[in-house]
Order: C-alpha cells, then sequence, then structure tokens
C-alpha cells in the first residue's frame, strides 16, 4: 500500500470518529431505525473517501458531509416512508433495550414538530437538534437566510401555542 | 406603556429560549462501534481493486515480452555444442604436435638438432670466430658426412663456446626430462661434437 493510500485512509479514520455520533443522530432523528440509519452513514463516509480518492483533498468536508447526509435521508424517506403508528401503540414498537432511551427521544420531537409545516419543521430541526447555523441551513435548503430564519420564528411561535393550549387544556 | 413592551418582548425571548431548550437533545447518540470497522473495511476493499487494474496492462506487457524472448532465443544445447566441438579439434592438433616432438628421436635426429640449436647461437659467439661461423652457417652440409669432409678452421676455444651455447640452449628443455637422461644424452652429443671436431682438425 503506498503512502497516498495510507494517509486517505487515515483521513477517512479522523473524519469517522469525529463525526459518525452527529452524522447517527442527524440520520435517526430522520429515521426511527437504528439499522438503517447506520446505513445511510455509512454511505455517506464511504463517499465522502471516494471524493477525496479522485481529488486527493476536499475543500469542504463539513459542508459535503451535511449536505450529503440530508440528501441520503431524503432518498430514504421517499424510498421507505415512515409507518404512521398512533403515538399511544408507539411504545409497543419492537426496539433494542440499548435504544429505547433514543427512540423516547425520536418520538418526543416528532411530536412537538409534528404539527409544523415540512420545512419549518426540517429547519427547527436542523438549527436545534444539529447545531448548525441559519448560513448553513440556507445553503442546504438552497433559500436566502432571512427566510431560513423567519421560517424558525414562525415555527418556535407555533410550538410555543401548542404548549400554551396543552397547558391550559390541563 | 414601553415597560409593558419589554417585558412581554422579554417573556417572549425567555419562552423563545425555553422553547429551544425543550427542542435540544436529552440524550446521547452514538453509533455502535462495527460502523467504524465497516466503513474501513470498505474503504479498503474499494482501494485494492483498483491497483490490481491499473498493473494489468504492466502485466501483459511483461508475459508478451517473456514469449518473445522464449521464441526468439536459439535453442542452448546448439550454441553449447558448437564451441565443444571447436575444443575438441583444437586439442586432437596440439596432443598431435606435441607427441610429434616428444617421440623417440634417432642420434641422426639429434644431431641435426644440435645444429639447428648451434646455428642461431652463432652471433652470440665473440666477433672473431664470427666469420667463421656465419660461412658455416651459410653453407648449410645437408648431412654429416658432408660436414665432416668439408675444412672447418676451428679453434679449441670457439669449440667450447659452441659445445656450451648449445648445452645452455638445452638447458631449459632438459629440466622436463628426467635428469639422468638428460645427462646421458648430453654426454652422448658432447663426445660426438668432440669426435666431430677432431676428425676436421685432422
Amino acid at each position: 500500500m503506498n503512502g497516498r493510500t495510507e494517509q486517505l485512509l487515515m483521513e477517512l479514520e479522523r473524519i469517522v470518529e469525529e463525526r459518525q455520533d452527529w452524522l447517527f443522530r442527524f440520520a435517526y432523528m430522520r429515521i426511527g431505525i437504528r439499522e438503517d440509519a447506520e446505513d445511510v452513514v455509512q454511505e455517506v463516509l464511504l463517499s465522502v473517501f471516494r471524493r477525496l480518492h479522485e481529488k486527493s483533498s476536499m475543500d469542504n468536508v463539513e459542508q459535503y458531509l451535511i449536505r450529503a447526509i440530508n440528501n441520503a435521508c431524503t432518498d430514504y424517506q421517499r424510498r421507505k416512508p415512515l409507518r404512521v403508528v398512533p403515538l399511544e401503540m408507539a411504545a409497543n414498537v419492537a426496539i433494542g433495550e440499548s435504544d429505547r432511551q433514543i427512540h423516547e427521544e425520536f418520538i418526543r420531537i416528532n411530536r412537538l414538530l409534528d404539527s409544523l409545516p415540512l420545512e419549518q419543521s426540517e429547519i427547527v430541526r436542523l438549527k436545534c437538534y444539529d447545531n448548525l447555523t441559519f448560513k448553513q441551513i440556507a445553503k442546504l435548503q438552497d433559500i436566502p437566510e432571512a427566510t431560513a430564519k423567519s421560517r424558525y420564528r414562525y415555527a418556535i411561535l407555533h410550538i410555543q401555542q401548542q404548549i400554551k393550549k396543552k397547558g391550559s387544556k390541563t | 406603556m414601553n415597560n409593558d413592551k419589554d417585558i412581554l418582548e422579554d417573556n417572549f425571548n425567555d419562552s423563545f429560549e425555553d422553547i429551544e431548550r425543550i427542542l435540544k437533545p436529552l440524550c446521547e447518540f452514538k453509533a455502535s462501534d462495527a460502523l467504524k470497522q465497516n466503513v474501513m473495511e470498505k474503504a479498503r476493499q474499494e482501494i485494492h481493486p483498483s491497483r490490481i487494474v491499473r498493473m494489468w496492462p504492466w502485466l501483459v506487457a511483461a508475459c508478451v515480452i517473456g514469449f518473445l524472448i522464449m521464441f526468439l532465443k536459439p535453442p542452448k544445447n546448439a550454441i553449447k555444442q558448437e564451441p565443444k566441438e571447436e575444443q575438441l579439434v583444437a586439442k586432437a592438433k596440439t596432443t598431435e604436435a606435441v607427441e610429434g616432438k616428444q617421440g623417440d628421436s634417432t642420434p641422426e635426429q639429434i644431431d641435426t638438432n644440435i645444429e639447428t640449436t648451434i646455428q642461431p647461437h652463432a652471433e652470440s659467439i665473440s666477433p672473431k670466430h664470427r666469420k667463421t661461423r656465419t660461412t658455416a652457417q651459410r653453407s648449410r652440409p645437408k648431412n654429416l658426412e658432408e660436414a665432416i669432409e668439408e675444412p672447418v678452421q676451428m679453434s679449441e676455444e670457439t669449440r667450447m663456446e659452441l659445445l656450451m651455447a648449445s648445452l645452455n640452449e638445452e638447458m631449459p628443455q632438459m629440466e622436463e626430462i628426467n635428469t639422468e637422461e638428460a645427462i646421458r644424452q648430453i654426454r652422448i652429443r658432447g663426445e660426438r661434437m668432440i669426435s666431430m671436431y677432431e676428425q676436421n682438425d685432422k
């Protein structure tokens, strides 16, 4: 194995160690199944490696990763739409004991964002859960930054009203 | 009025942050260890085929060159036989020449050999006798009897010089031969030469 190949593998290993958890969280919060989420993450990481192998260097690996995982999750949802299960029955969905915590988290967030339009809920996930900036969100969604900020604001206000309504009912 | 507006805004901002806090992850998401292993393994597998694919033209070229060398090069047996045959012929010739030289020679042959060895040494003799020697060299007798009949004027000194010169020339050759036989032959030659010259003097 030559030196260049060794360097590429070391670079890939570094990226995997740094970003695999974040990528997994991103994928899981949109897919909901550990095995499928890890498959998507694996494909994304291999695509990064192939790109590095072809071009021997990449200008912005971070940006490429965000776009790649977002596109991979969108493709997955088109191929396998989320199975709609009533929230009362969600606890009965078969999952491993070790994944119960992250599955509960998946249910909680989806419950909060369920009433929002798709473009608003996605921006809220990207901002609050994935810790992206408005600039990164705008680039990813191919929208102006101001549009991203306004959609986010409307989404937060909507969630606030939902919580107040629930609070007032109880 | 303005204070009420500020308070509402502060409450709104607080609630905004509360909502954001609610929407943040409350647990840790960890990918399994197998994910990293699978990724690295598949990456290594993707690299290896490309190396093989890139090498195949060189391998094909090396095979073609190997075949060409095998078929165009003459067989080794034919090359080796020719020099062996030449060596054998050369050896046979040299052995024949050596056998011819080393064969048992008769006394007449010995005498002629002595004469031929003596003549080159004529030049090494002192000048006062050289004239005599050169005339003898020029008129080379065919056999011993003719040489004896010819009036050769030779002094005792020249006679001894000739004998010593011939003996010196014979010595390197005699080293190869058995010493006893060499001594015997020298004695015979010497006696013959002396008798020859005495007869000439008479």
